[in-house]
């Protein structure tokens, strides 16, 4: 026991006090809040881009006028009802009321979620799109202004056309140099869908003002559910965090593990490399060596997630009484233990399941290139949980899902997806017995490769001989 | 006498390749012992049988009265062939965490570790790490690593592979410290005069067998003795020598213009250098020169290792 503890205090030791852990814990949090962040920001920093219309009598461009002003309206309604529900200040039917007041006195729809919300940033875009003069009437004219060898005048100074809409009878044509930005082609197709119907139905002798109180008087939906926390039954985010923490737990496993299991592999082929094995067997036994490593690695990644949950614990204790009451019962999931169980035990295994392998994988290796090439199947193995779990998010009923939460390597991602659907307690039980199950026969298939390695001196030749006589043996 | 490591009949082998063939020796306790062997003899493999670390396939160890086991490894020091030490920690730190692995305390394996740095000149660098430190340093290091829970074998091989004069020299001081102290010592090595000048008895191996343990008196008796006498150019010594167990043969000139011959007369059993001379002068021979032949550890090995390649080169797989 005692030189256990001394192996796996040197591990936990050496990776503790490098900076590169430190880095690593800062970087994570950092890095997660850019990636989700990213998309939206690189969205909302995309310079504006001018468009121009010909051949048109005024009513294409007016429609795809509304259209980027209805779809601004409609992000910004989201918020102002998003907003109210939150803060749980007043009601959001009247606080629409207000926003459309404030819409109709002129204000843009950034300028009205200011007025109704001060302090809040701007959440809705501003238009992406402009249309300008055209600056010639006849296509080939305007291809200079297309490619980018002339440019026109706008309320964002010079700039070239992104795109040219040509109307003719019964015919709209988009040109555009950006064969892949499908944003405005995409507007402009919803503006004629529109034209068209307005079209029809006055053909009809339906007026357009009856159109628009049908519109209003679309009946609103409720989503309910009968297991909704509510009493009314109807869904709110608290019925919903449970798959949203599901989804943020299995991820952070999947990162969690992928990111300590690579200290056993490099500290396994450091003691290669650096001829350690021999000095090390003489002090202690192959399975406490291997333990120990195992173990000190387990604490630095608990040292981790203790940090992380001890920060974000703290951060939440701070903003208690700001926080909106959706995002408090979202955090409340978090801590909720038919989650938290099953997620531990899932880490755990997990972690022994794979860092075994790479520990295993380390000991055949003197250097990372060669641990690379090995490496190539388990990254395979690791991509697909990674693939699955924003899917299993819409799906989480698939039989697919079930299916593959039975096989090990995935079990301890896949099984904490399975929860929030309630699946029979034995069936969970089960999973987490056969996941025990096999984590022992990696375990002991990964020791004898550890043995192999460490004690034999069997490395990269031995890897290829070995494959080489089982294709061979295919072969015969 | 008592015989902490003893090897039986031991036998390795890696698929078709026989590193160890059946050998079979023993420690005495108090000496120091020459382990000695071309490169490729099987040196490593027994010395990490003898160990534990591996086990042998046919034969038995005994170390300190029973198979290897972690407890008796607790009175072995071992400083492997291939070396190398954690990189990211300090001198200091890793004397005592190998010490602390041989069961000493923590603040024991920190004053030995302090203490053995003084005294071997590194006290300066036990803050450092031992990535910054010299191959040599980095070396001695280890070294040091290997005596700081006081064995009472300690196990080398190849020890001063790597060092510099200097620190060899510094090394075979440090060898005999310790067997002053009372350690056995077995270490192995293909440099032959670190072994005539440290080792009370020695093991010879070539191609995974034993073919020699003995003492180094022993080792020379495996070879026939010569000496050289010079005579001038008409005198002929085979006369002298031809009536008895001896052996007499003319070499040839060095130098054309030399006025006198050498002669290489082969020892018989018993027989010293003196008592070649000695019945030459009583012979009235008017001696010019004479070669006592002092025998070398290294003609020994050569000549060993060399009838072993004839015997067993190639018997090695299969």
């Amino acid at each position: 026991m005692g030189k256990l503890f001394l192996i796996a205090r040197r591990e936990y030791l050496a990776y503790i006090t490098a900076w590169g852990f430190w880095f690593g814990i800062l970087i994570t949090p950092l890095a997660l809040f850019l990636g989700l962040s990213l998309p939206s920001l690189i969205e909302n920093t995309q310079p504006v881009r001018y468009y121009a219309v010909i051949g048109d009598d005024g009513r294409f461009s007016q429609e795809l006028d509304r259209q980027f002003t209805d779809r601004a309206d409609r992000a910004a309604m989201g918020i102002v009802e998003q907003q109210a529900r939150f803060l749980g200040a007043s009601d959001p039917e009247e606080q629409l009321d207000q926003y459309e007041a404030l819409r109709e006195q002129g204000r843009t729809p950034n300028q009205a979620l200011s007025d109704l919300f001060p302090g809040l940033p701007s959440l809705v875009s501003d238009r992406d799109f402009v249309e300008v003069v055209a600056p010639a009437n006849d296509l080939e004219s305007l291809f200079p202004y297309l490619t980018g060898q002339r440019t026109v005048p706008g309320p964002s100074g010079n700039r070239s056309l992104f795109a040219v809409f040509v109307v003719s009878d019964g015919e709209v044509a988009y040109w555009s140099e950006d064969v892949v930005n499908d944003s405005l082609s995409g507007t402009g197709k919803r503006a004629l869908e529109r034209m068209a119907r307005t079209d029809v139905f006055t053909a009809a002798g339906v007026d357009e003002n009856i159109l628009q109180q049908a519109r209003a008087s679309v009946w609103p939906m409720s989503i309910r559910s009968p297991t909704a926390l509510n009493q009314d039954n109807e869904v709110s985010a608290a019925d919903k965090a449970p798959f949203f923490i599901s989804v943020g737990f299995s991820f952070l496993l999947w990162m969690l593990i992928f990111s300590v299991v690579n200290y056993l592999l490099t500290g396994t082929i450091e003691e290669r490399s650096n001829k350690i094995f021999d000095t090390l067997l003489t002090s202690v036994s192959l399975p406490q060596l291997l333990s120990g490593k195992l173990i000190g690695v387990l604490m630095l990644s608990l040292t981790l997630i203790s940090i992380w949950a001890g920060s974000a614990g703290v951060m939440a204790l701070a903003m208690r009484d700001s926080l909106p009451p959706e995002l408090a019962s979202v955090l409340n999931e978090a801590i909720n233990p038919r989650l938290v169980i099953p997620t531990v035990i899932s880490f755990i295994l997990g972690y022994l399941m794979f860092g075994s392998i790479f520990l295993a994988l380390g000991s055949l290796c003197d250097t990372i290139q060669e641990a690379q090439s090995l490496m190539a199947p388990i990254i395979i193995i690791m991509i697909i949980p990674f693939v699955i779990i924003p899917v299993s998010l819409a799906n989480p009923d698939s039989i697919v899902l079930s299916i593959l939460s039975w096989v090990p390597v995935l079990s301890p991602f896949l099984i904490i997806l399975r929860v929030p659907n309630d699946p029979p307690l034995w069936e969970l039980v089960l999973l987490i017995v056969w996941m025990g199950v096999f984590t022992a026969l990696i375990i002991w298939a990964a020791s004898r490769v550890y043995r192999a390695g460490a004690v034999h001196g069997a490395g990269m030749n031995e890897v290829r001989a070995w494959f080489g006589g089982l294709f061979k043996r295919k072969a015969a | 006498m008592q015989h902490p490591l003893q090897l039986s009949n031991v036998t390795k082998r890696f698929g078709s390749f026989t590193a160890v063939h059946d050998v079979s020796f023993s420690l005495p306790s108090g000496q120091i012992v020459g382990f000695l062997g071309p490169n490729g003899a099987g040196k490593s493999t027994s010395l990490r049988l003898a160990l534990g670390i591996m086990s042998p396939d046919r034969g038995e160890i005994d170390l300190f009265g029973g198979p290897p086991s972690l407890s008796a490894l607790r009175r072995v020091g071992f400083l492997p062939e291939e070396r190398g030490l954690y990189k990211k920690m300090t001198a200091r730190n890793v004397i005592a965490y190998f010490g602390r692995l041989k069961g000493l305390s923590q603040s024991d394996a920190l004053v030995r570790a302090d203490a053995l740095l003084e005294r071997f000149g590194l006290a300066e660098f036990r803050k450092t790490r031992i990535s910054r430190l010299s191959k040599g340093m980095a070396q001695k290091v280890q070294i040091l690593s290997t005596f700081v829970h006081e064995p009472d074998v300690l196990i080398l091989d190849e020890p001063f592979s790597g060092l510099d004069p200097v620190n060899q020299s510094e090394l075979e001081q440090l060898i005999r410290e310790q067997h002053a102290r009372g350690t056995t010592i077995l270490f192995s090595t293909h440099v032959m005069e670190h072994a005539e000048r440290l080792c009370d008895s020695l093991i010879l191996i070539s191609h995974g067998r034993k073919l020699f343990e003995g003492n180094l008196a022993q080792a020379y008796a495996t070879q026939d003795q010569h000496v050289r006498i010079a005579s001038s150019m008409n005198t002929d010594l085979t006369s002298t020598f031809s009536d008895s167990a001896y052996a007499i043969q003319r070499l040839p000139l060095d130098d054309e213009t030399s006025d006198r011959v050498w002669w290489l007369i082969t020892l018989p059993n018993g027989a010293s250098a003196q008592d070649a001379l000695k019945r030459a002068i009583e012979a009235g021979i008017p001696i010019e020169g004479f070669d006592p032949g002092e025998q070398r550890l290294r003609d020994v090995f050569v000549s060993l290792v060399s009838q072993a390649e004839a015997e067993f080169g190639g018997r090695r797989h299969g």
